[in-house]
């Protein structure tokens, strides 16, 4: 990534509305620095592939400014805004082969041939695909037509790649090893690229960055671990990753921490991130690799728990438990051996530290 | 410039579609003149009675009537014995067509009575309807022999009997069939170049939206007037080569077209398709602007399919117009596309001298039409909602 402090695309207080009623981006912020690999990461129709739009310029703003090094581009056709796209289903010409898909966007660009022979070739390298530049999308599988169309948006350098769900309509397997694909051609060849996925973890794979988009709003923007282990509010900590979540009114707050009374005179030590006042309502989060059974007395919070279901899941135990009358409460029990007694119907203590329990809204 | 790249690509993308191919070039040009004039010179020996062919008849009875029967076989008719059960045979297709000519015929005869015939006929069978209007023919002739011959016998001068004698001067020199075949024309030239750019306009329209090709191709450095110019471009050449290949697929249909079906003033000589095919060459333009102009406002290959299906309907109006309604050449006409072109056409086939003032108004009113529908192509194309 550049260190320059010069954003290479910036979103200002960007809205879009379809009716002209309702705001389907609500006051969109964001800076993006050159070489960065940011995602915009939601459920479906939270907005994020409509900024991704706004940006590409098949969508115009509603209301606010984009830029693009620099230089407003509201008013600048798609066509000349050098931008790269990747799409889901590829959108590549079916009938041409691979390398005039490649060809194509050189072509328009007066690239002489032989420049445009020698950048499609790197190109086909680049996604490993330099035996089949003869062949038509059709006669590829959808893994290697989903690297053509990333060759494709790469082959005349763009400033920025976006990529819409490209990963989305390849089976699991594939999807994974594609992942690394892109993350290594990104790191290879310093591209920026924003991304748009609803999949969390190919977000957390590849991303220095994520947006976590709902209902039009960016409900927190950091690098993926801060996104896992400090989420701003619920809906974060329920959306990345798996969560446990406990409901409550704040009773009291002290510094950095209070305390949630979460029913049955259970009182639950917290960090306190996103409430204020005592009374607040306040929904807690807590990662369940981060509960114990049998906690030490370093544990803040200690409860009794009932086993309702154990799973296996080789290098765990998926435990689901009743916890402070929640019956979803889940534990990842290391499968070290020594818990192998646990049944289901068994009573335990299950226990985590004040710091690991979130305090949300 | 950057149209032509556009407009290539285009080109080489769909005639690597088999579907495009054979509709555009192999269904319009070659298989749609061929059913239709294969159509009409099938109708037109349905209906035609050719005395010089030999038609089988069978006969009952035949030693009952020898002179019918002398005249019957001086007249191509190669008499054959029938068999016991003619209605059966003539039925089942054992036979084509029998004459049952009962004992008293001859008898009748001499008595000045009418003398009974009984034809057996097939008319579910196209070849026994047929025969059957042949012989009735000759019969009928054989008939007005011997009336006469009765009316001399007894000193009447058969003329007595025909009071008026009403001659109808046909002026157009072709008659009804020569006129239909002259709309023909036009029909095939409009169809076959709807044909020729049916499917790659929907493809590089509805189609490039539908599998979603459409935006990268807009992300390019290509102004929205170079892609439609360009898929405008493809298109056109497509109609062209379309209706060029229709000029050679009609050329050589009416080489082995029936000469007797084709009236005296009716032409389709090379000469006159060429001077039919630079005629009607404007049209390309309009037929292009307005294929690319349908389907860039539809949103998927199935609707733009059904819209321009409606399409195909339009050459037919002007076909039935001038079919059921006398309508001359007239400035407003002229100035119409595709009405335009079928009056011109006519008059091309039919020899008749073209008026250079409608020519210029036919090709003046449907390139400023074609060069209005792609501008509205061209403003469809540059809507936000163009990807929606």
């Amino acid at each position: 990534m550049s260190d320059t402090n010069e954003p290479l695309v910036r979103f200002v207080d960007v809205q879009k509305s379809y009716d002209g009623v309702t705001l389907v981006v609500k006051k969109f912020n964001l800076d993006m620095q050159k070489g960065e690999f940011l995602t915009m990461l939601g459920p479906s129709g939270s907005g994020k592939t409509t900024c991704l739009m706004m940006l590409a310029g098949f969508e115009p703003a509603t209301h606010g400014e984009i830029f693009l090094q620099g230089q407003p581009i509201n008013n600048v056709p798609p066509h000349k805004r050098g931008i790269g796209m990747v799409f889901q289903n590829y959108a590549l010409f079916p009938h041409m082969t691979v390398a005039e898909n490649l060809a194509f966007p050189l072509q328009v660009r007066n690239m002489s041939k032989s420049d445009t022979e020698d950048r499609v070739n790197k190109a086909l390298d680049m996604v490993q695909l330099g035996e089949f530049g003869g062949r038509r999308p059709a006669q590829l599988s959808g893994g290697q037509q989903q690297r053509v169309a990333v060759a494709r948006a790469l082959v005349f350098d763009p400033d920025v790649v976006l990529m819409d769900e490209p990963l989305g309509a390849l089976d699991k397997n594939l999807r994974e090893q594609m992942q690394y694909e892109i993350k290594h051609i990104h790191e290879n060849l310093g591209i920026t690229v924003l991304y748009v996925t609803h999949d969390q973890s190919e977000a957390l794979t590849m991303s220095n960055r994520i947006a976590v988009f709902d209902d039009g709003v960016v409900q927190q923007l950091a690098p993926p671990s801060t996104l896992y282990e400090k989420p701003e509010n619920a809906f974060v900590a329920q959306f990345i990753g798996e969560n446990n979540v406990l409901s409550g009114n704040v009773i009291s707050i002290d510094g950095d921490s209070c305390h949630v009374d979460v029913g049955n005179n259970r009182s639950v030590h917290a960090l306190k991130v996103n409430v204020n006042n005592v009374g607040d309502t306040s929904t807690l989060s807590i990662r369940p690799e981060r509960v114990v059974l049998n906690p030490g007395s370093e544990y803040n919070n200690v409860f009794e728990g009932k086993v309702e279901e154990l799973i296996y899941l080789g290098d765990h135990i998926r435990t689901r438990m009743v916890v402070c009358d929640d019956s979803d409460f889940i534990v990842k029990v290391p499968n070290s051996g020594e818990l192998g007694q646990l049944r289901e119907g068994d009573t335990v203590k299950v226990g985590w530290k004040m710091e690991d329990c979130r305090a949300l809204d | 410039m950057k149209a032509l790249i556009v407009m290539y690509k285009e080109i080489v993308d769909n005639l690597r579609d088999r579907q495009t191919f054979f509709y555009a070039l192999l269904f319009g040009p070659v298989l749609l003149p061929l059913i239709i004039g294969g159509s009409l010179v099938a109708s037109f020996k349905q209906f035609a009675i050719d005395f010089d062919e030999v038609t089988e008849l069978a006969i009952v009875n035949e030693t009952a009537a020898p002179n019918l029967v002398a005249f019957l076989y001086s007249n191509n008719v190669d008499v054959i014995t029938a068999p016991d059960e003619v209605e059966a045979a003539v039925r089942a297709g054992d036979i084509m067509i029998a004459l049952e000519i009962p004992d008293e015929f001859g008898e009748q005869l001499r008595k000045a009575n009418p003398a009974p015939l009984t034809l057996y006929v097939n008319d579910a069978d196209k070849d026994s309807t047929r025969a059957a209007r042949k012989i009735s023919a000759l019969v009928s002739g054989y008939k007005n022999t011997i009336n006469s011959l009765r009316m001399q016998h007894r000193g009447i001068d058969p003329q007595v009997f025909n009071s008026i004698e009403l001659t109808e001067f046909d002026v157009s020199e072709d008659g009804s069939s020569g006129q239909l075949l002259a709309s023909i024309l036009p029909f095939l030239f409009i169809m076959s170049m709807i044909m020729g750019g049916f499917y790659l306009a929907i493809d590089t329209t509805a189609g490039e939206r539908e599998r979603m090709s459409l935006e990268p191709l807009l992300a390019l450095p290509l102004d929205r007037a170079d892609v439609v110019y360009g898929k405008f471009g493809a298109t056109l050449c497509f109609v062209l080569m379309s209706s060029c290949l229709t000029v050679l697929s009609i050329y050589a249909l009416f080489q082995f077209f029936p000469t007797e079906l084709i009236s005296g003033g009716l032409r389709f000589d090379g000469s006159t398709l060429v001077k039919a095919f630079l005629l009607v060459s404007p049209l390309t333009v309009f037929l292009s602007a307005a294929l690319i102009t349908v389907s860039a406002y539809t949103r998927s290959t199935k609707e733009a399919q059904t819209y321009l299906g409606l399409m195909m309907i339009v050459p037919m109006a002007p076909f039935f117009l001038l079919q059921f309604f006398s309508l001359g050449a007239s400035t407003w006409s002229m100035a119409l596309p595709m009405l335009s072109q079928y009056q011109l056409l006519e008059k091309v086939v039919l020899q008749d001298d073209i008026n250079q003032w409608h020519a210029l108004l036919s090709v003046g009113g449907t390139l400023l039409a074609g060069l209005l529908l792609l501008r509205l192509a061209t403003k469809l194309y540059r809507r936000d909602r163009i990807l929606m």
